[in-house]
Parts: structure tokens; C-alpha cells; sequence
């Protein structure tokens, strides 16, 4: 029996050191996130926080602290993991509720990071080093890997993760034990126009816009509806008791996405009417900024830099509005006067389309069901004729009208086909081969609003 | 069931088998391999049944048949004469000979019509059947069908009772991919109540880690590289399509040594032996050599039960015995074994699957095999003109282990093609059309491994390469690592422990079977 005893010790040391190795590989030799880095260091050493706001990156990049601060007189804190879904949401508020305890929690959702129940293995390792709980650690640990039981290697971070230098390794090890110090030094090296401004913010002074990316943004067949899933219903209802346990009031807002995104896919204001039911049965206060009224916020398509991120100037706007919304809430105002009722009203606010685009038929392929041309005319066209299709994002009450340029090299149009009826352009075989053909758009009857380009170099 | 379930539920079966009651350990053996099997897929439950009752009920019936003739022939001994005893001898092997070869094409009838069909259905432009081959079905197949072939030649009494043999058709980590075992060197293994033995839990915990090593960090991480190379050959020269080979040696033998590895280390957890399937094949310092480190159990089984057998056939002997007048002694001698090592090897080939890529395959290693064993003679003289301080020098040794690995390498060009004419066209690109520029233009980088990749399997197999070295000097390595003193032992162990977590190839990059599963 000694002998026995004696040997189950040494085989449980001998396990025990070698997890007390992988859990130092797991701190130690990963990469870090500079700003949740900073973010949970600054989190952790504050129990001030009147307001957290919760979510991922669009809320570390678009909920202005100080001005939400000096607008509410709550102090507020950005609780984010980049590219986190629930788990990481809850995981985050758990962590923040050890310290502070908030009067409110708002909880920020899109569909990319709350109609899922995967939770993106990037953002586990921005966020599961630095929770301080174990059971905390363990509990995000399970949820994480709950729909891909990537059990083992969720577990061992430090595999998919590594640090591939020792410069990394050193930011890691500074990040943690020295964030200050370590992100004055990185300052020099990452990109100037981004900076942590304190209180989990993040700004963004760039020029850039994203009138190239939203080109991409093209009305898509999925087939699929956005209903909310059983599992997203679960988490919201274990983030609401967590809540109410902490004593915390809990509000859902809807992040505004660029409107491209809502022309393209209109199925997803489904999700957005779901969500805002389910919380109404919760008796959670939900509130859809992509419903905003002109007199709560103006379109925010402008400051979007890539297709879901905005720059500082636009983080201003929508944290006045978001701010203004929580005060006049918090004082038992009726604020459902500044936003949309439903998503017809907002859709008809839409009398402009945000992009367009060409595509040249190719008679062998399938016809895409999102095309709004007659099959059969266009496939008699392809016949004896190169066709090429013109479309735009635009609400379907709406009609679209084109205008086909051909344009030279040196910058000059040729009009090909002006303004009316036709949605497309039907030319002679090769016609075109070999030379650029833009395409105008704009909605019939609100010629004001505006029109868009798109060119398609044809081979 | 992935790797780490596998090793996880080893060990819980481990643990529950040593809480059971001593007598009742061989049944819980049982009910975790069915459960094994179950859980794998209940479909396959059937296949293994019908195997499993169909060998026990007729081994049986052979066994009592032969014990109701010696009785009889005891009753009656006042009364037969020699001819009345031969024929009641007779009678019983008639009916011996009539279940033996009921029971032997039931099972191979059924691993024939799930393996072959639907292949062959769909070459003959048939719709497919959608038959899934039950896992393992090959190996407990043969070995089965060794037992029953043991029984009927009276190598040992039948199995009465039905539960202890399906333990031995059925035992979990063997059902996988073998090895191959007999009954006389498991059975009573598998019945027999083991104590709790720390040392067996700790060699088989390392044998299972060196197995994970090799399939889960070599293998799984050479695999993208020979399937893309073997599918697009047409995309590569010679010089790329020699590294996708050796890529294959490499990836096959971690593969499926690794995973013996593994089983024979969750045997060793419940203190069973398995007998071992690899013995480092490529130090073999020629072919035949190679097929007796290389999937040993197989190759025995073969021996005993197809080679043996047919070199004793009365026309092989008759054959031998006119070749003696024409050719001379040496070749009449050798002509049986070189008769039996073409059939040995076309039948392994065509069990390697239906295509013909595979019978080419078995013919080259048969036909080598057979030229070796008639040209035997020939080599004897040419090593005693060599001398025989070239023949037992260092390089010599060096000079038939690159030549063993050369001709096995060539084999493996068929083995692995997706077609006989690819496997032509790789070997002609090989010889005449190298394309090197694919070595140097970032080709490699295209090929599914990045060069870290490339950096981890140089890293991995240079530490098998040393073991195995270490293992075919005599070392035995797992005694030496204990005998460590537990400094070193520790640091060595966390620093392949700690390499193989880090460099093994995980679920979200791919879940690689075992290739001989499917078999």
C-alpha cells in the first residue's frame, strides 16, 4: 500500500508539473491582442464602473467612453474581446462583475457575433489568459467549445496561438506584467492612426473609407432565414440572470450596420425583429440603432472605414445618440418616438442605393435567383449578344435606373445606354473585350439622393 | 471516435477493470469492445456478430465431430479393421471439410462482397452500392478465419463457450487495424484476471505517447503533401513526385506502426501482450527481410495459412520435382517458395483493394521475392567471391538497406497511385522528367505544408530515426528512459511530451483515420 501511495504521488507530481508547464506555455508563449490586453488590465484594476458596454470590436471601436461618461455621468467601460461571441461576452462581464458593479450592462449584438453559437478560436486567446477565476476560465473554456469540440485544442492555446518570435513572446510578457510601459513602447511600432484612449476605447483617426469594400456588398440568394437560433435564446437568458444576480440592469442594443449590408441581405432585419421580441418576452429593453431616426442620429454610412468598423468622428455621433438614448431611458422616457417602428418604415427611408454592379452573363452557369432580370429574355440575348446585367443594392419599393458608359483610358465617357428602363446592355460578341464598362445607378424619382459607379474591366 | 477519446477511454476501461472483481474482468473486456464497437458505428455490430457466432459455432461443430469419431472409433475398436477406421475417419473429415469451407467463404464471401462491390459495380459503370466497410472488418476476418483454420487442423481444441471468444475476436484496440493475433498466444491473455501492475500502466502509457508521436505529429502531418502530389501527378516532375514517395514511406509506417504502437500500449494498460506487427522495416537489408518486419502478424498469417499450405500442395510438389530433372536441385527447392511468395502477394495486393494498381503492385513483390529466393544460389557465390569482410562490413550493411528501401520505394509508387497509369506515369516522369526548378519555385510551399511544416517533420523524424537506430542496436528504449536517473527522465519526457502537444495535428486542421482502418 505504501509502495502504492508513494507512486500515485509521484505520478501526480509529475502531471501537475507538466500542467503547471502548458499553463505557463498558454500565458506565456501566445500572442496578444495589445488592446485587450490593456483593456482587461485597466478593467481588472478599476471597481468604479457604473455602465459596461459588452460585446466585440464594434463596441471597443464605436462606444466613445468619455464622452458617453461625460454625457450619462455613468462611468462607462467597454468590456470587449474582438471577435468575440456570447461566450466571450459572458466570460467579459463575469470578470468585470468581480470588481465593479455596474448600474447598468448593456449588451451590444450583431448578427456576425450573436446568431452563432461558435465562438471564434481568436478570440479565446485575446481574452481566456486573463480571466481571473478559474471556474470563470473553465466555464468559457466549455461554452467555447460546446458547438466545435475543439476540446484539445482550445485547451492547449499555445498551439494555435504560439508567439513565432521572442519578440512576441516579449510583448506578451510585457503586456501582461507591464501594460503601460509596454504599450508607450509599442506605440512607435503599430499603426499610428489607431490608439487606446482609455476605459476600453479605441479610436480610429484614418482617412481611409470603405467605398471600395461595400462594392462587395452585392445582394446574395441564401436562402437562409434569421430566425434566432435556441442556442442564442439560451445565452441571452444566462446573460440575464447573470444580470440579475449582480443586480445589474441589462439593455440590448442592435449595432448599426453599414446600410449596404441591409439592402443586400434585407432577410436580416429578421434577426433584428426576433431578437427585439425574444428580449421584449425577457423583459429586457432592446433597442435597434439601425432603426435610428434622422432626428436621433444621422446615416453613419460615411464613417465606416471597412465594412463593419467606424472612425472616431463616427463613434462620436453614435455615442451622442446612444448616450441620449440611455439618459432619457434611465428617466423613464418614452424613446421609441426615435427609431423606426419596423422595418418597412425604415426601408422606406432608403430612396438611394449604395452601390451597384455589373455582371456579363455566362450562359453555361446557373442563373443566380437574385438577379432581378427576366431569365428567359436574358438567356435569348446571350444567344447572338455579350449581356451584361446591372444591379444595386436598393429597396425593392424602389426602382432602380442605370446608365452604361464605356470608359477610356484617359478618364473620359462614352455613353453607351442612358438613364431608363433597361437593366441591361447587350452588345455585339467582343464588343467590349479587353475595355472598361461603367455602370451609373441611382433610384427613379429621387434623383437627389445620389448616384453610384461601378466598372467591370471586360475580358 | 477521435485519438484522444480512444486514449481516454483506454483509460477509464483500465480503471474500471481494476476496480471489477477479479473473476468477472474478462467480461467487462467484452462489454467495453462491444460498447467500442457500437459507438463507432451500430451498423458494423452484425458483420462482427455473424463473424464472431458463425467461426465459434462451426470451429465447435468441427471439434465435436472430431471428438464423436475418436469416441466411436474407441467403441468400436474390437470390431473396425484398418479399412473401417479409415473410413470413419473419412466421414468425419467429409463433414469437417463440409463446415470448414461453409464457415471460411461465409466470411470471406461477406469481406469480399463489402470490399470488392461496390469498386467494382462502379467500374463497370453499375450504380454504386453504398456499402460502409465495417470497422476492422479485415483483421478480425483473418483472424477468425486462423482460428478456425487452427481448429480444424487440430492445432488446439475449439472455444466452447461463446462469450470468451467473441472477447477474442472483438478485443477494442485490436479491432482498429490488428494486429492480427492467434488464439492460442490471446486467448488465455484476454481470460486471464491481471492484477494491477504500476510498470504496466507506465510502459503502456509511453508505448501509447511514442504511437500518438508518430501518427498525430508525422503521419497526419505528412498526409496533405502525398495526397495532393498522388491526385495531381500530372502537375509534378520526377523530382517532387520522389519526395511525395518518400513522404509516403514516411507517413504509411507512422501511420500504421503508430497506431499499433498505440494498441499494443492500451493492451499493455490491462497487462495483455500483443504480439508485435513492426520491427523497424526499413533497416531490412532485403525485400523478404522487409515483409517480416513489416506488418508481421499478416505476413504470418499468410505464411501459415496460404503459403505453407499451397508450397505443400501435391502439384507444387510434382512441379518441383520435374523442375529438379530439368534446372537441378537448388531451383526445384526454391521454385514452392517462389510459387507461394507471387500468390502470397497478389492475394495481399488484391486485398489492398479492387484496382489494379494494387494487383501490380502484389506481382512486383511477389515476382522480386520469387526471382530472390531462385537466384539464391547465385547471390551465395557472389557473397563468397566478395569475401566475407565486404559482406559483414558497415557498408555493405548500408549499401542493401539503401537498395531494400529503393525497391520497397518503387513498390510504393503503385501502392499508393490512384491508378495503375499513374503510378507508369510517376515512375516515367522519375526516371526521364524531373522538372528540379519545382524544388526551388516555391512548389513545395504549394503542396499543403508550409515550411514550418516541413521544419516539425524534419525535427519528428529525426528523433524516430534516432530511436529507432537505438531500438535496432538491441537498446530496449523504454527501459533505458526509466533507468534515467529523475532529473533527466522528467526533463526528457516533459520536452517530447510538450513537443508532441505542440506539434501534433489537431481536429481543426484535419481528423485523419487510421489508414488501415478501412481495410
Amino acid at each position: 500500500m505504501k509502495t502504492f501511495l508513494v507512486r500515485a504521488f509521484k505520478l501526480g507530481a509529475f502531471f501537475l508539473g507538466f500542467a503547471l508547464l502548458l499553463a505557463f506555455a498558454n500565458r506565456h508563449l501566445i500572442i496578444t491582442d495589445t488592446f485587450a490586453a490593456l483593456t482587461m488590465h485597466e478593467m481588472k484594476a478599476r471597481d468604479d464602473i457604473d455602465l459596461a458596454l459588452v460585446g466585440s470590436s464594434i463596441v471597443r471601436d464605436h462606444f466613445n467612453t468619455q464622452l458617453i461618461t461625460e454625457e450619462t455621468g455613468l462611468n462607462a467601460f467597454n468590456a470587449t474581446v474582438p471577435t468575440a461571441s456570447m461566450p466571450a461576452s459572458i466570460a467579459m462581464t463575469r470578470e468585470l462583475y468581480r470588481t465593479s458593479s455596474p448600474e447598468w450592462t448593456v449588451l451590444v449584438t450583431e448578427p456576425y457575433n450573436f446568431q452563432t453559437v461558435r465562438e471564434a478560436t481568436e478570440a479565446q486567446y485575446k481574452l481566456m489568459p486573463y480571466l481571473s477565476d478559474f471556474s470563470n476560465r473553465l466555464d468559457y473554456y466549455l461554452r467555447a467549445c460546446e458547438d466545435d469540440a475543439y476540446y484539445v485544442d482550445r485547451l492547449l492555446m499555445f498551439r494555435g496561438f504560439g508567439a513565432a518570435s521572442p519578440s512576441e513572446i516579449a510583448k506578451t510578457v510585457g503586456l501582461r506584467y507591464f501594460p503601460e510601459a509596454t504599450y508607450a513602447r509599442l506605440k512607435e511600432t503599430i499603426d499610428p492612426t489607431v490608439s487606446y484612449k482609455g476605459a476600453g476605447f479605441v479610436r480610429h483617426e484614418t482617412d481611409k473609407r470603405a467605398d471600395e469594400e461595400i462594392k462587395s456588398v452585392v445582394r446574395k440568394y441564401t436562402g437562409y432565414r434569421y430566425e434566432l437560433m435556441d442556442a442564442s435564446r439560451e445565452q441571452l437568458r444566462v446573460y440575464q440572470q447573470l444580470c440579475q444576480e449582480k443586480g445589474s440592469r441589462l439593455m440590448v442594443v442592435i449595432y448599426p450596420n453599414h446600410t449596404a449590408q441591409a439592402l443586400a441581405e434585407p432577410d436580416f432585419l429578421d434577426y433584428n425583429d426576433s431578437l427585439m421580441k425574444y428580449c421584449a418576452e425577457l423583459g429586457v429593453p432592446c433597442f435597434n440603432f439601425m432603426f435610428a431616426r434622422p432626428e436621433l442620429m444621422p446615416r453613419l454610412d460615411a464613417y465606416f472605414f471597412d465594412l463593419y468598423h467606424m472612425v472616431g468622428e463616427g463613434a462620436d455621433i453614435f455615442s451622442q445618440a446612444f448616450a441620449r438614448v440611455l439618459n432619457a431611458y434611465a428617466a423613464g422616457e418614452d424613446v421609441h418616438h426615435l427609431f423606426y417602428e419596423n422595418r418597412w418604415q425604415y426601408l422606406d427611408s432608403l430612396n438611394f442605393t449604395t452601390n451597384a454592379w455589373i455582371t456579363q452573363f455566362d450562359p453555361e452557369s446557373e442563373w443566380n435567383p437574385a438577379l432581378e432580370h427576366d431569365e428567359a429574355h436574358v438567356r435569348a440575348l446571350a444567344k447572338t449578344q455579350d449581356v451584361f446585367l446591372a444591379d444595386c443594392n436598393h429597396y425593392t419599393m424602389f426602382t432602380p435606373e442605370y446608365r452604361f458608359v464605356l470608359l477610356e483610358p484617359d478618364g473620359n465617357e462614352t455613353l453607351l445606354q442612358d438613364y431608363g428602363a433597361d437593366v441591361l446592355y447587350a452588345c455585339a460578341p467582343g464588343a467590349l473585350s479587353g475595355r472598361t464598362l461603367r455602370l451609373y445607378a441611382r433610384i427613379a424619382g429621387h434623383e437627389a439622393s445620389g448616384e453610384v459607379f461601378f466598372d467591370l474591366a471586360v475580358e | 471516435m477521435s485519438l484522444f477519446s480512444l486514449i481516454a477511454f483506454a483509460f477509464a476501461c483500465a480503471a474500471a477493470y481494476y476496480l471489477c472483481p477479479l473473476r468477472v474482468r474478462w467480461m467487462l473486456l467484452l462489454a467495453v469492445s462491444y460498447l467500442y464497437y457500437a459507438y463507432c458505428g451500430a451498423g458494423a455490430l452484425p458483420f462482427i456478430l455473424l463473424t464472431t457466432l458463425s467461426t465459434w459455432g462451426g470451429a465447435l461443430m468441427i471439434g465435436r465431430i472430431g471428438e464423436k469419431q475418436k469416441a466411436q472409433l474407441k467403441a468400436r475398436k474390437a470390431e473396425l479393421d484398418a479399412a473401417g477406421k479409415k473410413a470413419l475417419k473419412a466421414a468425419a473429415k467429409k463433414k469437417q471439410r463440409l463446415i470448414f469451407f461453409a464457415v471460411l467463404l461465409l466470411n470471406f464471401g461477406v469481406l469480399a462482397l463489402l470490399k470488392y462491390a461496390p469498386p467494382l459495380l462502379a467500374s463497370a459503370g453499375r450504380p454504386a452500392l453504398s456499402l460502409l466497410l465495417p470497422l476492422g472488418i479485415s483483421f478480425y476476418t483473418f483472424q477468425s478465419m486462423g482460428y478456425l483454420i487452427d481448429v480444424y487442423s487440430g492445432k488446439y481444441a475449439p472455444e466452447k463457450n461463446p462469450a470468451k471468444f467473441a472477447l477474442f475476436v472483438s478485443f477494442f484496440p485490436q479491432l482498429i487495424q490488428g494486429p492480427i493475433a492467434r488464439h492460442d498466444q490471446l486467448a488465455a491473455q484476454l481470460l486471464e484476471p491481471h492484477a494491477f501492475d504500476y510498470e504496466n500502466i507506465r510502459r503502456g502509457a509511453m508505448l501509447m505517447l511514442w504511437g500518438f508521436f508518430k501518427k498525430k505529429v508525422i503521419a497526419d502531418r505528412a498526409l496533405p503533401l502525398v495526397s495532393e502530389v498522388f491526385a495531381s501527378q500530372s502537375e509534378y516532375g520526377g523530382a517532387v513526385i520522389v519526395i511525395a514517395v518518400l513522404f509516403y514511406s514516411l507517413q504509411q509506417y507512422c501511420d500504421f506502426s503508430g497506431g499499433i504502437d498505440l494498441v499494443t500500449g492500451i493492451a499493455e494498460l490491462f497487462g495483455i501482450r500483443l504480439a508485435p506487427n513492426f520491427k523497424r522495416p526499413y533497416f531490412a537489408v532485403s525485400l523478404g527481410d522487409f515483409w517480416r518486419r513489416w506488418h508481421i502478424s499478416l505476413g504470418a498469417w499468410m505464411r501459415d495459412y496460404v503459403f505453407y499450405p499451397f508450397a505443400l500442395l501435391k502439384p507444387v510438389s510434382n512441379l518441383s520435382k520435374a523442375a529438379k530433372k530439368r534446372f537441378g536441385t537448388d531451383f526445384a527447392r526454391a521454385l514452392p517458395a517462389a510459387l507461394g511468395n507471387v500468390l502470397v502477394f497478389l492475394l495481399v495486393g488484391v486485398w489492398h483493394g479492387a484496382s489494379m494498381n494494387y494487383v501490380l503492385w502484389g506481382l512486383y513483390n511477389g515476382l522480386i521475392l520469387a526471382a530472390s529466393a531462385l537466384l539464391e544460389p547465385a547471390y551465395k557465390r557472389m557473397n563468397a567471391r566478395l569475401g566475407e569482410a565486404v559482406v559483414s562490413s558497415r557498408g555493405f550493411y548500408v549499401f542493401r538497406v539503401l537498395r531494400t528501401f529503393v525497391i520497397v520505394n518503387i513498390g510504393w509508387y503503385f501502392d499508393r497511385a490512384l491508378r495503375a497509369g499513374d503510378a507508369f506515369a510517376m515512375l516515367a516522369k522519375t526516371a526521364f522528367a524531373p522538372r528540379f526548378a519545382q524544388l526551388t519555385d516555391g512548389t513545395l510551399l504549394s503542396l499543403g505544408l508550409a515550411a514550418s511544416d516541413y521544419a516539425l517533420l524534419a525535427v519528428s523524424t529525426a528523433i524516430l530515426i534516432a530511436v529507432s537506430v537505438l531500438k535496432e542496436r538491441g537498446v530496449k528504449v523504454r527501459d533505458r528512459l526509466f533507468a534515467l536517473p529523475a532529473p533527466a527522465k522528467i526533463v526528457l519526457l516533459y520536452a517530447f511530451m510538450f513537443f508532441v502537444l505542440a506539434a501534433f495535428v489537431g481536429a481543426n486542421s484535419g481528423n485523419a483515420g487510421f489508414m488501415y482502418a478501412i481495410f
